[in-house]
């Protein structure tokens, strides 16, 4: 069987602000009409598909966003993703999430969906469209929530700093592919 | 009653262990069906009793193949019945760290170390440090809800040994007055509901305590600690003094000598609770069931106001209450758990004691020594529809032809000739019809697979035998066949059931679900030759020897539908145009005596061996 023709690269790149420090992978997929901001030390892995067509996307500092993941803002208000999350494998995202919070492998947030700041979504949860996850919430197993009180959130941003760190090594990064 | 139909998995092939026929088996008296049977014998005779799949035993011996064992020495299928489990290490599935025995038995059956598991989730959990750098304190953390050790208020001060460093801070306040010499009994505060737990004739000489203070109800750790104090005391003064002057320890011994009868054991362990002279006491006690349950009472105001503060959100689920010692409310109550010691464990046959599996005794090895297990031994049977089209098993239409293909696959290196046998008419009270249309017939040996295609000459005797596949479906010719593999034709017609409303006098339902499952019975001889093998242990390549292996198999082909089969007479008439005209007659039966099916089951015992 021959390989797939690539989609070709005529489809018109979204207007893109891409902080300096960012690493961004040569295979991601940035596509869409509105713009597109990522802010300084943020990763994103080969793959990670980011569609503007609906909305803004803004992406803040210390990010990681993984591959397979599909970032599509549900409307013209846009969608934001704050410093410090990391979005994992195979997650759809078409709502906003807080600082500091992890979405974990295959979660999905439905669109217009808020989640708070330091919040954890567990792999295969879901939040539904429109819902609001207020701050330091844990979503776990089968959607089971509690309150996190461990009081770790600082130590998993050192943690995520280090995380990206070792990114900026492994991941070859042009950014100038994404810029007009 | 709706059926539970998407719970059904179908096709299913059972194996059924023979172990229940023996129950005391012994090597030299192998069973009937399965035993390294002495060439010739008659086979009428193994085929006396049909397997019921529907008797309440067969439940307890139908496996699946994957689970069943093979002894060489019995030449006999071992099921996890008739197999003896034998411990060959505890250790610890989180570190990997191998626990003797010996430290079972004092410590338990948890990891000592650092190994705990998240009271909320259950996930692992891991020692994190909560200040600058790597420094401490530290708290035990779980990386998926994040629930930490910090929110019940325990700390450590290093990263090691946090096993005793929890048990130390959770030492109860009571616990530490009981250990600095203040003891007086660990039964005390349940006395009140011990009473009738203890024989009586053993008049506990218990001291009860005075003062409410110690009469609040101690926690599980401390009635444990209590208790392990206690037992150390009086083994101590039993130690100490001559054998038989303390009439303590007389009976203590005494009971383990003659311990095996329960009322002597339970005389001796009566004295080793109450105390210290009792021995002319009655020779039968009454034991009476202690009430384990434990009341809320008193303090069901203070749980009440408790709930009404925290809300639900504050208190534990089933599983987690479960899972601790001391069945917390509230998740603040809730300790860490420390991870469950597992074992890997040797398997012998009962019959002949040999290991029939024995892994490496190292943890983080999962190598096995022996693997003695069925699948290399007994063919393999699997099903599939002949039609694969969308087909739903577990709606089988009544009084229609169904063609399944059953699938022998060798795992042996010797050509093997399988005899399939089934009843005509499946046990139960509404017997199903079946068919196997080429009973007798023989299956390759599992040579290398790439023997096939290396071979430079084209004539094998595979080529030569009718396939059904290619000449069309008749009776006596294989449907398919490959290298060690060979498909036959099953037919099945099941019968009209009374539908699920449907009462008889008694007011019982006619057609159970039960009935509604068609299970066929089918017993399998496997037949071959193979190199005989020498006492020496090589094989003697002259020699062959005749080896026989009968199984009863039990296929469960489907469930039979509710529905009326409007367009069962199509069925019959159309696709299966080669099938016996027999059949059709069967079924035709079948329409006119409905009231009948019982007449006909007792019938059709007489008839069940026509093998075709």
């Amino acid at each position: 069987m021959p390989p797939k023709p690539r989609p070709s690269e005529a489809v018109a790149k979204p207007p893109t602000v891409l902080a300096s420090s960012v690493v961004i992978a040569e295979a991601a997929s940035l596509t869409g009409t509105f713009p597109i901001k990522i802010g300084a030390n943020t990763v994103i892995h080969p793959r990670a598909k980011l569609t503007s067509a609906q909305g803004p996307i803004t992406i803040g500092e210390h990010c990681i966003i993984c591959e397979r993941t599909q970032i599509c803002p549900p409307g013209a208000e846009g969608l934001v993703i704050e410093d410090g999350v990391v979005v994992e494998v195979n997650a759809v995202v078409e709502g906003s999430v807080g600082a500091g919070s992890v979405v974990e492998v295959g979660v999905r947030i439905g669109k217009g969906g808020s989640v708070g700041l330091n919040c954890k979504l567990g792999p295969l949860t879901k939040v539904l469209e429109g819902e609001v996850i207020e701050d330091n919430t844990v979503i776990f197993g089968s959607g089971q929530r509690r309150v996190d009180a461990s009081g770790t959130a600082d130590a998993r941003r050192r943690l995520l700093e280090r995380h990206i760190e070792s990114l900026r090594v492994l991941i070859p990064s042009n950014p100038s592919k994404f810029v007009n | 009653m709706v059926p539970p139909s998407a719970t059904y998995r179908f096709p299913t092939v059972h194996i059924s262990c023979p172990c229940d026929e023996s129950i005391a088996i012994t090597p030299k008296s192998p069973t009937k069906p399965g035993a390294p049977a002495v060439p010739e014998e008659d086979p009428d005779e193994s085929e006396e009793e049909t397997f019921d799949p529907r008797a309440p035993r067969s439940n307890f011996s139908l496996f699946p193949l994957d689970n069943l064992l093979y002894c060489e020495d019995c030449k006999q299928i071992r099921c996890p019945r008739c197999v003896h489990d034998e411990i060959v290490c505890f250790f610890c599935p989180n570190c990997l760290f191998e626990v003797p025995s010996s430290t079972v038995k004092t410590d338990g059956n948890r990891c000592t170390r650092n190994c705990f598991s998240c009271p909320i989730c259950f996930a692992s959990l891991v020692v994190a440090p909560t200040g600058e750098g790597q420094a401490g304190p530290y708290i035990l953390l779980c990386n998926h809800c994040l629930w930490s050790s910090g929110e019940i208020g325990i700390e450590f001060e290093k990263p090691t040994s946090i096993a005793a460093q929890l048990a130390e801070k959770l030492k109860p306040p009571a616990l530490a007055r009981a250990s600095s010499g203040s003891f007086t009994s660990p039964l005390s505060p349940m006395s009140a509901s011990s009473e009738g737990y203890f024989p009586s004739t053993g008049a506990p000489t218990i001291i009860t305590p005075d003062d409410e203070e110690d009469k609040r109800e101690l926690s599980p750790e401390e009635r444990f600690i209590g208790l392990k104090a206690h037992y150390a005391q009086q083994k101590a003064g039993a130690g100490a003094d001559e054998y038989g002057s303390s009439p303590g320890a007389l009976s203590r011994l005494m009971g383990l000598i003659s311990g095996l009868g329960s009322g002597s054991r339970s005389r001796s362990f009566g004295r080793g609770i109450g105390g210290f002279s009792n021995i002319g006491g009655k020779g039968k006690v009454e034991w009476t069931e202690w009430d384990a349950v434990k009341g809320i009472g008193d303090d069901e105001e203070e749980l009440v106001e408790r709930i009404k503060e925290i809300g639900f959100a504050g208190t534990t689920n089933k599983e987690q209450r479960i899972a601790q010692n001391h069945q917390p409310r509230f998740i603040q109550d809730l300790r860490p758990l420390a991870t469950i010691l597992r074992t890997k464990r040797s398997k012998r046959c009962r019959a002949c004691r040999h290991i029939l599996v024995k892994p490496e005794s190292k943890p983080t090895t999962i190598r096995f020594r022996i693997k003695l297990v069925a699948m290399n031994y007994i063919p393999a049977l699997s099903i599939s529809r002949l039609d694969p089209t969308t087909f739903n098993y577990s709606a089988l239409t009544p009084l229609s032809t169904h063609q399944f293909l059953l699938t022998i696959t060798n795992p042996l290196f010797d050509p093997i000739n399988i005899t399939l046998a089934t009843p005509a008419k499946t046990p139960g009270s509404y017997p199903s019809t079946v068919t196997i249309l080429c009973p007798t017939f023989e299956v390759g040996a599992n040579t290398d697979v790439w023997d096939e295609a290396l071979q430079t000459t084209a004539n094998t005797p595979t080529a030569a035998i009718k396939k059904g596949r290619k000449t069309g479906m008749l009776i006596g010719t294989v449907w398919d066949l490959g290298r060690n593999w060979t498909t036959v034709v099953i037919e099945l017609v099941p019968p009209l059931l009374p539908l699920p409303g449907e009462l008889d006098e008694d007011g019982d339902e006619l057609a159970t679900e039960d009935d509604r499952l068609v299970q066929v019975p089918v017993s399998v001889r496997v037949v071959y030759e193979t190199d005989l093998e020498r006492d020496d242990g090589g094989l003697g390549k002259e020699a062959k020897e005749k080896r026989e292996h009968t199984y009863w198999s039990v296929l469960g082909l489907g469930r039979i539908s509710e529905k009326m089969p409007t367009t069962a007479v199509e069925d019959v008439a159309g696709p299966s145009a080669a099938r016996p005209t027999s059949l059709v007659s069967i079924a035709g039966k079948g329409v006119a005596g409905r009231g009948g099916a019982r007449e006909e089951a007792g019938e059709s015992r007489a008839n069940r061996h026509s093998v075709r």
